[in-house]
């Protein structure tokens, strides 16, 4: 069966996209790690910054066309995933550099939910080797960051609204976890009776984790075991003591950051690493 | 990757409550969550209507959902999925339709997760009602009808051998399967 013109077209717009993604993380992909130079990290997030709005164009054309197959405009957003996943551990590293420790456990946790984006977009993932990459993300995980204690919200939901058609979850045709061109069905959380927190191991959101506990001098950082000022209400922590902490041993109770947070939640403002704004930054610390 | 059989006293009640015919159906159970330590309510799984809505789309219109009082969110890595009902008589009478169903369970999941599934299967009998339990990989999902139907087998086996041994007043008794485990 010989491919119609419109058809051609598409496969070629695809492989246009798959040969940049390739030739660009291949060559960002050498700086993901922690001795390279933090001006040679920049620069590779600029790059995939680049790559990423270069194929959101793309996969905007794919989308508009009601002819093309919607698979076109996931392969591209599985791309698009791989792309963020790496520019979230590149920043991650720089994070690590300047001590910023909860802002690269957020990197690194937004790398992992969209390396896992690219495998439910669409099977070419496969070919962008994310297995091992998750396997890579899994690792510095375990050995970089210490261990955390997360949280995870016990809720009846009374309505869920899709992500792609606004309908009732229940009754509209799409699928959570699945591509429709381009865009991945979600569910969103409507008219929710909240019921309990508990504390668990293994948690869908890894944002959602106790940042520390209260100690009689300030507040004891969970990520660097230093103490800090308290910074009792902020309306982002809830006070909660889990069963399972002995009260002779923890006088105090613990803190937790109990957000329900999914991999659009603002992380992915990278307009810091723009060249423009190297230079704004530049020329507000020589003033 | 593990599935466990037992035997157990009986379904639960709701579903001769709703009315469905259990003959021809493949029917997605809610979960009984307690209120205030006192009373219980029922509410959907997570992943019940999810479940319901690929099931149908692929052409398998025997599924049946008992709607519960709002939907139990799960926010683990693992994705509990919920109770199955099935007649054994189904389960024994369409194994393409039950084949197909794991399949389908066993490909969607693996995409949503790389964590574990975990899943348990109700099948009952006029004389006989069982629990199948899965934990594991999304993929061994599809593995479950094989073992399924091995155990039924042998479970069927075993009481047609009991009935005999019953006969037979001088038989040494052997512990059955179930009783082992
Ligand atoms: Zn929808």
């Amino acid at each position: 069966m010989s491919e119609s013109p419109e058809d051609a077209l598409v496969h070629s717009l695809v492989e246009e996209v798959v040969d940049s993604y390739h030739e660009t993380v291949t060559d960002t992909e050498r700086f993901a790690f922690l001795p390279r130079g933090i001006e040679y990290q920049r620069e590779a997030i600029r790059s995939l910054s680049d790559f990423i709005d270069y194929a959101e164009e793309i996969k905007r054309d794919l989308q508009i066309d009601e002819e093309i197959p919607g698979r076109a405009a996931n392969q591209v957003l599985a791309l698009i995933c791989m792309a963020k996943a790496v520019r979230h551990e590149l920043r991650m590293w720089i994070r690590l550099k300047e001590e910023n420790w909860e802002s690269a456990w957020t990197d690194l946790v937004d790398a992992q939910e969209y390396a896992s984006s690219a495998i439910a977009a669409d099977s070419i993932a496969r070919y962008c080797n994310v297995k091992t990459y998750q396997e890579k993300l899994g690792s510095i995980e375990s050995s970089i960051f210490p261990p955390q204690q997360f949280v995870s919200p016990g809720l009846i939901v009374n309505t869920y609204e899709c992500s792609i058609c606004g309908e009732d979850y229940d009754t509209c045709p799409h699928l959570q976890g699945i591509a429709y061109n381009g865009v991945i069905c979600s569910r969103i959380l409507r008219d929710i009776e909240a019921r309990e927190v508990s504390f668990v191991d293994d948690p869908r959101d890894k944002k959602a984790r106790v940042r520390g506990h209260h100690v009689e001098d300030g507040f004891r950082n969970q990520m660097t075991w230093e103490i800090e000022e308290d910074t009792e209400g902020s309306e982002h922590l809830v006070d909660e003591t889990p069963d399972h902490v002995d009260d002779d041993e923890v006088e105090d109770f613990l803190r937790i950051e109990a957000a329900v947070m999914t991999a659009d939640d603002g992380g992915d403002d990278f307009s810091e690493f723009r060249e423009d704004s190297e230079d704004q930054s530049e020329q507000n610390q020589e003033m | 990757m593990s599935l466990e059989v037992t035997e157990v006293e009986s379904v639960p009640e709701y579903i001769d409550q709703e009315g469905i015919d259990q003959d021809s159906n493949i029917v997605i159970l809610p979960r009984e969550i307690s209120v205030d330590g006192s009373s219980t309510r029922l509410v959907d799984a997570d992943e019940s209507s999810t479940i319901q809505k690929l099931l149908e789309q692929e052409g398998i219109a025997e599924v049946e959902k008992i709607d519960g009082e709002g939907t139990r969110a799960e926010f683990g890595a693992d994705i509990a999925l919920p109770s199955l009902y099935f007649a054994l008589e189904f389960i024994l009478e369409n194994p393409d339709i039950v084949v197909v169903t794991f399949e389908l369970l066993a490909i969607y999941y693996s995409r949503r997760t790389s964590g574990e599934v975990s899943l348990s299967i109700l099948a009952e009998s006029d004389d006989s009602k069982y629990e199948f339990e899965y934990e594991g990989p999304a993929k061994g999902l599809q593995e479950i009808p094989d073992k399924l139907y091995d155990r039924i087998e042998d479970v069927e086996d075993e009481s047609v051998q009991e009935e005999d041994e019953e006969i037979n007043d001088g038989a040494i008794e052997e512990p059955s399967e179930l009783e082992r485990e």
